[in-house]
């Protein structure tokens, strides 16, 4: 029974490791950085403390001395700031792989849940019905929200998100931020992450990417009424022919001459890249469905 | 004929005052005094990392402190030296070296400048070798002395030092180091009247993958340091 369960928990882990391994661009460039300052960091102090021993040359001087100037300290709070701009950048990217492409946010919308929620009603107060289902709807969608950690001011907008992050570095600190990308790049040519890593942050910043997850944050009732119907509306992204994801990831693995870790799963990418060849409107439910013809809706959701 | 004799005086004369080149540099603290010295140290740094170059600068600190002297024992001058806030008893040799120092116990006691033994002649080089031991590795230090010279009216003699340390490094980590000063010696006294010292750090930090090579960081650092006698009372 234990081996059962191993088994199933391998099977159950694996796929779950190799979609963060995908999503993850931004881990090997911080890593090298970190490890760099922990090597550079251990050499400063144990010289600072060598040097310590003999920086003071008379035996009748007191111990203590006033502290010295520490440049690395201004080195590091600028790492601070990659750092911070990496995180930024991973959430993003992270956010646009998983509802840049706007399938969720139709597959949601179809399901419909809250009006399972009201079916008993149907029979005993219809009339509660009608007021019950946009709350439960509403409720439904932000708990959903919150359950992904979406916030709709924040995510909203990746590509001004991405820009927002990008901003609190300053010129020279971003030139800097270049340098080590070049570096790492040259270092370890046969990594993709980094060649993806630079490209979003490159192509991100100028073009707008994952615009499908705005319609994860419109709640099925809120759609315009003009837009209803139209096969564009509900999740544009799919509709792109040429996604900044996945040609930023092409690229990647094409350059590196290998399966990079981002192109081990059979994750969204590789839909993304076979239903860009085929028509979307064929292969993609990219309209919320309506109610069957010659019934009304009983929910009256779609209003 | 005349001449002869005279020579003979000017030559025992200027034979007296070369003799008078050669001196033995000591300290002699007085037992019950106080010396007062102030100390100023200033420094500046920075890093050079492709184009960026952050730096950091610490302006002059001074710092005041006083040498008591308790003692002459068994070879060893017994000081208190000390501020407001702490006091260090420590035991010294007349050649500046340490003999104990208590409140320092279970500490690594700093390689400090001894003085050479003997008569030291002007533009005479010394060098004071020892290894430093830290984390259980040698380090290599030497004090490097020159008596520069001797003013006998003033009883001041002026003596250059620089101190060279071998700091572990290897073909990814380049470091050097170096301290270079000047300091004038009351002969009179026994004491150091002043001292001004710069010590300089270089950190060249590399990285190495196959044929690769990129050099990331380059730290630098320039203390300079000085210390003056202000004053001595019984």
């Amino acid at each position: 029974m234990k081996k059962i369960f191993l088994l199933l928990s391998l099977l159950c882990a694996g796929p779950v490791h190799a979609q963060a391994q995908a999503n993850n661009i931004t881990s090997p460039f911080k890593l090298w950085l970190l490890n760099n300052e922990a090597r550079a960091l251990s050499s400063l102090s144990s010289d600072e403390m060598l040097i310590s021993k003999t920086s003071l040359p008379f035996s009748f001087m007191p111990p203590a001395t006033p502290a010295a100037a520490r440049p690395e300290e201004r080195l590091w709070a600028i790492h601070r700031k990659f750092y911070v701009l990496l995180d930024e950048v991973q959430g993003t990217y992270t956010l646009a792989r998983q509802f840049g492409n706007g399938k969720f946010s139709v597959v949601l919308k179809q399901a419909r849940p809250e009006t399972w929620s009201v079916m008993p009603l149907l029979q005993l107060c219809p009339e509660l019905v009608n007021r019950l289902a946009p709350e439960l709807r509403r409720a439904f969608h932000q708990t959903l929200l919150r359950a992904l950690s979406l916030d709709p001011q924040r995510d909203a907008d990746l590509m001004a998100r991405l820009n927002r992050a990008i901003k609190k570095l300053s010129d020279e600190e971003f030139r800097l931020l270049n340098d080590y990308f070049a570096s790492f790049a040259a270092l370890f040519p046969s990594d993709g992450s980094i060649k993806v890593l630079r490209g979003f942050i490159e192509t991100g910043s100028r073009k707008p990417f994952g615009t499908g997850i705005k319609e994860l944050f419109r709640p099925v009732g809120s759609q315009p009424v003009e837009a209803q119907g139209t096969t564009t509306t509900a999740a544009p992204a799919i509709l792109e022919s040429d996604d900044p994801l996945a040609e930023l990831e092409r690229l990647a693995q094409f350059d590196s001459g290998e399966i990079s870790t981002l192109a081990e799963p059979a994750s969204e990418t590789e839909s993304i890249e076979e239903d860009s060849d085929a028509p979307p409107v064929k292969t993609q439910p990219t309209e919320l469905e309506p109610p069957p013809p010659g019934t009304d809706d009983l929910f009256k959701i779609w209003d | 004929m005349k001449v002869t004799p005279r020579s003979v005086l000017l030559l025992a004369l200027l034979f007296c005052c070369t003799t008078l080149d050669a001196v033995e540099i000591r300290y002699a603290f007085r037992k019950g005094y106080t010396y007062s010295y102030q100390y100023i140290q200033q420094s500046t740094g920075k890093v050079q990392t492709f184009t960026s170059s952050p730096s950091a600068s610490q302006p002059a600190s001074t710092a005041e402190f006083t040498l008591k002297a308790i003692d002459f024992q068994d070879g060893a001058f017994i000081v208190d030296i000390g501020d407001k806030n702490s006091t260090y008893r420590r035991y010294l040799r007349e050649n500046g070296e340490i003999k104990g120092a208590p409140a320092e116990s279970g500490q690594t006691i700093p390689f400090f400048m001894p003085l050479p033994d003997g008569d030291w002649k002007v533009s005479e080089k010394r060098q004071i070798k020892k290894d430093l031991n830290i984390g259980g590795k040698p380090v290599p230090a030497a004090w490097n002395l020159l008596l520069k010279s001797v003013d006998n009216e003033k009883g001041l003699a002026e003596i250059l030092f620089a101190a060279t340390m071998k700091l572990p490094d290897d073909r990814l980590r380049q470091k050097a180091f170096s301290l270079k000063g000047r300091l004038l010696f009351n002969l009179f006294e026994g004491v150091v009247h002043q001292a001004d010292w710069q010590t300089s750090y270089k950190f060249t930090f590399i990285n190495k993958e196959f044929a690769v090579t990129r050099n990331l960081w380059d730290f630098e650092k320039q203390v300079s340091h000085s210390l003056k006698m202000t004053g001595m009372q019984e």
